[in-house]
């Protein structure tokens, strides 16, 4: 595990809470900060081959609602079925991680493929 | 009454209608209830006196022959009592699965059910002092305490008591009412050596009993009940082998074996939560009452041990001011100390410094040795398991004697990848379920590919299964009433009989199992077929 691509915890939650429960429903109102975290957490997760680096790949796994509601069900749904994937020992939802890497990849998902 | 073995005459034989071996919770118990209303004259003997004595402590040590185990004259207590004189009081029922064969564990399924020990839970509860109404109704408890039950999916986890002991010191909370009962004699510092049988070991004749620097003597009864603790009770058996080569009841070597403890992780995850820590409230430690407390766990469900190849496991919440960076500093802390690097390295230090309010509280913690500087609430849930039933596992005689010619016992505790499984399976879930009701997040070392054993973990000091319960004699050492197979008039009350261990703490159980094994007993005697 790398040090130089380890993220910090506060960068971690801030990023999630952004990307999950917040910025996706208004993308035009994430906090720079919150978005550099889910970057972050998306650079790890690729670093880490924990998914792949690839928009489309991500996006195919990806259901896109339009309401934080929405969001929050599928990223509950995903913990409700084991999707979790660890980033350096955070669990996180499957739906979060592919959010994060999108955002690394510096791409909208709600733009589409 | 109470008596100093000290005083007794060199050669003076004591005749009783049972004797039971072992003062502490099991012995007691049983004594103070065969001696209801019965006529029977029961004679209790205790190895120690009424506080703690070195030289009889002593006779408790014995080495550690396999994974690091509590010193064994310290994992127990060898006076009026026994370990109850150091238990933390924690009381849980066994559950119903317990009792079950579960097809992926070998050797699992009781020779009873669940049903042939719960009448004597609601007996047991007045014996440890905890609520004696409904006691483990986790929903009456939550509008008690006006706390609100987490909702886990019920396929995985449920919502379980712990009750409260204040915790009960068996020889000081019933020294009187022993000192009291017309027909109990309580025998002080006499230490059993041998039980002597018939030629054929098929009956007990009597006890061969010494006290240090003191007389020799033996005991007559016509039933003997061996209440000394699960590691004892197999060491008295193994000892007694003037017929049987391999020991009293070990004809088919399954004494000793399946020697199994609770193991527990602290803490297995950390839990950042979305939420007040309020809402865990009926969760975080135990909420004392007038009579005894409540603490709330989270326990497997019975449906998930039924579906899952995983032991039994309860959650205990913690909240602590130790973050993920507080326990790596700690890690490296003792690992330089050794003249180590731990494994992870880069991962601990930019855990530390990723974590400031963990780090921050580390070294005010180190540097004033006042705790944390900052209050910063996590959850840190204790996971405590069920371990499988391992026959490699064991506890066996060794050569080394100690100062009244008995061999000691020697440790011999093995854990399975089983069990590691179990470790990771729960910890799985609960960052699954906590995820799923938007709780929070965790953070944990455990689902890392390479997770291993940590250096050091919680130990419940219950030594179980050494004499398990079984329909035959090959897969076990008492039958259903606790009956030494092949032996007509020797007993076992200890948790030794546990066939398999569960997640609960033992002491409640032990109390319940002394409870039905004086009703038989009873029963037998009424019947003169002791």
């Amino acid at each position: 595990m790398s040090g130089t691509s380890k993220i910090s915890r506060r960068d971690l939650m801030s990023g999630l809470a952004a990307l999950s429960f917040g910025a996706l429903a208004a993308p035009g109102r994430a906090a720079s900060h919150t978005l550099t975290s889910a970057e972050e957490v998306g650079k790890w997760l690729i670093t880490h081959n924990a998914l792949p680096a690839h928009r489309g790949m991500l996006l195919a796994g990806l259901t896109q609602p339009d309401t934080v509601t929405g969001w929050q069900a599928i990223v509950r749904a995903d913990f409700a079925s084991g999707r979790m994937v660890s980033v350096d020992g955070w669990l996180i939802s499957d739906t979060e991680a592919r959010l994060c890497t999108l955002a690394a990849l510096d791409v909208e998902p709600w733009v589409g493929a | 009454m109470i008596l100093n073995a000290k005083g007794l005459t060199d050669g003076a034989v004591l005749e009783a209608d049972i004797c039971i071996v072992g003062a502490g919770p099991a012995g007691i118990t049983a004594a103070l209830e065969l001696a209801k209303a019965s006529g029977l004259k029961i004679l209790l003997l205790e190895s120690g006196g009424t506080y703690l004595e070195d030289e009889t402590q002593d006779l408790y040590a014995g080495p550690n022959l396999g994974r690091p185990y509590e010193p064994l004259d310290q994992a127990r207590l060898r006076f009026l009592g026994g370990s109850s004189n150091h238990w933390a009081g924690n009381c849980m029922r066994l559950t119903p699965v317990d009792f079950e064969e579960r097809d992926w564990m070998p050797g699992s399924g009781w020779p009873i059910s669940y049903d042939d020990i719960a009448p004597y839970y609601d007996l047991a509860a007045p014996y440890v002092q905890i609520q004696e109404d409904r006691p483990f109704d986790f929903s009456y408890w939550a509008r008690k305490i006006e706390g609100q039950p987490v909702d886990w999916n019920p396929d995985i986890f449920e919502n379980t008591v712990s009750c409260s002991s204040p915790p009960t010191p068996f020889g000081i909370e019933y020294e009187q009412d022993l000192e009291r009962a017309a027909n109990i004699s309580v025998v002080l510092y006499a230490n059993v050596l041998e039980i002597e049988t018939n030629e054929t070991a098929s009956e007990v004749t009597g006890l061969r009993v010494v006290c240090i620097d003191g007389p020799r003597f033996r005991v007559r009864a016509k039933s003997y009940v061996l209440a000394q603790g699960g590691i004892e009770v197999a060491r008295l058996l193994l000892l007694s082998d003037r017929v049987i080569p391999q020991g009293l009841g070990n004809a088919q070597d399954q004494v000793g074996r399946y020697f199994t403890d609770h193991v527990g992780i602290r803490p297995a995850l950390w839990i950042w939560p979305d939420q007040k820590v309020d809402r865990f409230k009926l969760y975080e430690g135990p909420t004392y009452l007038d009579v005894g407390g409540f603490w709330g766990t989270v326990a497997s469900s019975n449906d998930l041990r039924r579906r899952e190849s995983i032991g039994g496991f309860t959650f205990y919440f913690m909240q602590t001011s130790n973050s993920p960076g507080y326990r790596s500093a700690q890690t490296i802390v003792r690992s330089l100390k050794k003249g180590d690097f731990p494994p992870y390295l880069s991962s601990h230090v930019m855990n530390i410094f990723s974590d400031l309010d963990g780090m921050t509280n580390k070294v005010y913690d180190v540097v004033t040795d006042k705790g944390a500087l900052i209050d910063r609430s996590w959850l840190a849930p204790w996971l405590n398991i069920e371990c499988v039933p391992n026959p490699d596992s064991r506890v066996r005689l060794v050569d080394e004697q100690d100062r009244l010619g008995q061999r000691r016992i020697g440790m011999d505790w093995k854990l399975t990848e089983q069990d590691l499984n179990t470790v990771k399976r729960a910890t799985e879930l609960m960052a699954q379920e906590i995820g799923r009701m938007g709780l929070g997040r965790v953070w944990t070392e455990a689902l890392r590919d390479d997770y291993d054993w940590p250096g050091s973990f919680g130990l419940g000091k219950h030594a179980c299964s050494t004499t398990r319960m079984s329909e035959t004699p090959k897969t076990g050492v008492v039958d259903r009433n606790c009956r030494v197979h092949g032996v007509a008039n020797l007993f076992v009350a200890s948790s030794s009989v546990f066939r398999t261990s569960s997640f609960a703490q033992p002491t409640l159980s032990i109390v319940a199992f002394s409870i039905r094994l004086a009703d038989h007993l009873k029963q037998l005697h009424k019947a003169g077929q002791p």
